[in-house]
């Protein structure tokens, strides 16, 4: 499990890692960023629940990661996402 | 025809470009200027169905990737939500972008060489419940009482015991809020309170909040953030960069 925070000459370092901000990730780009008004927006399935959905699949994922489950699609996921800290 | 584009970003530069097949589900991430702003886009060709939990963390993720990548490109974005599509061509896109630009321009200007950063304060009130009551006469006094009296009156305390620690670690939980809320609020340009989550456990957050911070601020509030996980009572979470999600809002 990576370190909640990471101490360097008493200045604390944010952190990144995937697998602990997965979380953080989804709560800015489901519930945050710029939106448009109803009239001009196509619906994407129900995002709402896509992020319900997401956000339970998410608890149950990281129960897994914890047990050392589902590595592989985290790899996958891990070399699309790229992220990378400017 | 396109019957629409995903939005990812609106990036503050006029570039007519192609990033490459770097979107949702290998889409070919194109940019589409209108006076001084241009938005990062896909064309969509029909209606967008996401299976499962599986694939549509993979278009979260995808969605993320573009966003850093115009943020690596380009300094100064303005992500969109996920699954935000705009109906209609291009024409439709830039007469958004039109009558958007001052609005656009000036919450570009506010998020200018600044990133947000998460942070999150714990604690575990059973580990503090003890200086709580040793700090409160009242509270001492009625835990004495409560275990000290005949078994009837005794009972009686305990509930007034139980009762005014339960107020008193509220007020306490309130007080740190506002006092970390304020020193977070001092080092950085802009702060938004998120929901506070519930944990299992003991555990229990005190303050979750967003905040814009640029490179300087960022030390600052990485240094009052080392102070405060210092003291044994509290934990502290801190994450990021991330593209400025909480303010490019309405």
């Amino acid at each position: 499990m990576a370190p909640l925070f990471v101490c360097g000459d008493l200045v604390m370092e944010p952190i990144r890692e995937r697998e602990a901000t997965l979380v953080d990730l989804l709560d800015r780009l489901l519930d945050k960023g710029l939106v448009l008004n109803a009239d001009l927006v196509i619906t994407m399935g129900d995002v709402p629940l896509i992020g319900i959905n997401l956000k339970a699949a998410i608890a149950g994922m990281e129960t897994m990661l914890q047990y050392g489950m589902m590595t592989e699609f985290e790899k996958e996921i891990n070399s699309e996402q790229q992220v990378e800290a400017i | 025809m396109s019957k629409g584009y995903y939005l990812y970003c609106i990036i503050d530069s006029v570039d007519d470009a192609s990033l490459g097949p770097i979107g949702i589900e290998e889409s070919s991430v194109i940019t589409i200027s209108n006076n001084n702003i241009s938005a990062v886009v896909h064309p969509v060709e029909s209606g967008v169905k996401i299976e499962n939990s599986q694939e549509s963390l993979k278009w979260v993720a995808a969605h993320q990737s573009v966003v850093e990548e115009a943020w690596k490109r380009y300094k100064t974005i303005l992500p969109f939500a996920f699954g935000t599509i705009i109906r209609g061509d291009e024409n439709k896109l830039r007469i958004w972008m039109e009558r958007e630009n001052d609005r656009l321009v000036k919450k570009m200007f506010n998020v200018r060489d600044k990133a947000e950063y998460g942070v999150q304060i714990f604690w575990c009130p059973s580990r503090c419940i003890e200086k709580v009551v040793n700090s409160k006469n009242d509270l001492m006094e009625l835990k004495k009482k409560s275990e000290g009296e005949s078994t009837g009156t005794a009972y009686m305390y305990k509930k007034r015991y139980e009762k005014a620690l339960k107020d008193e670690m509220e007020h306490k939980a309130t007080e740190l809020f506002r006092v970390f809320f304020k020193q977070i609020k001092q080092c950085v340009s802009n702060i938004t309170v998120e929901k506070i989550k519930r944990l299992e456990g003991d555990k229990q957050m005190l303050l979750n909040v967003s905040c814009l911070s640029d490179a300087e601020q960022v030390k600052k509030l990485g240094d009052l953030l080392e102070d405060i996980g210092q003291c044994e009572d509290h934990t502290v979470r801190f994450t990021g960069p991330w593209p400025p999600y909480s303010f490019v809002g309405i």
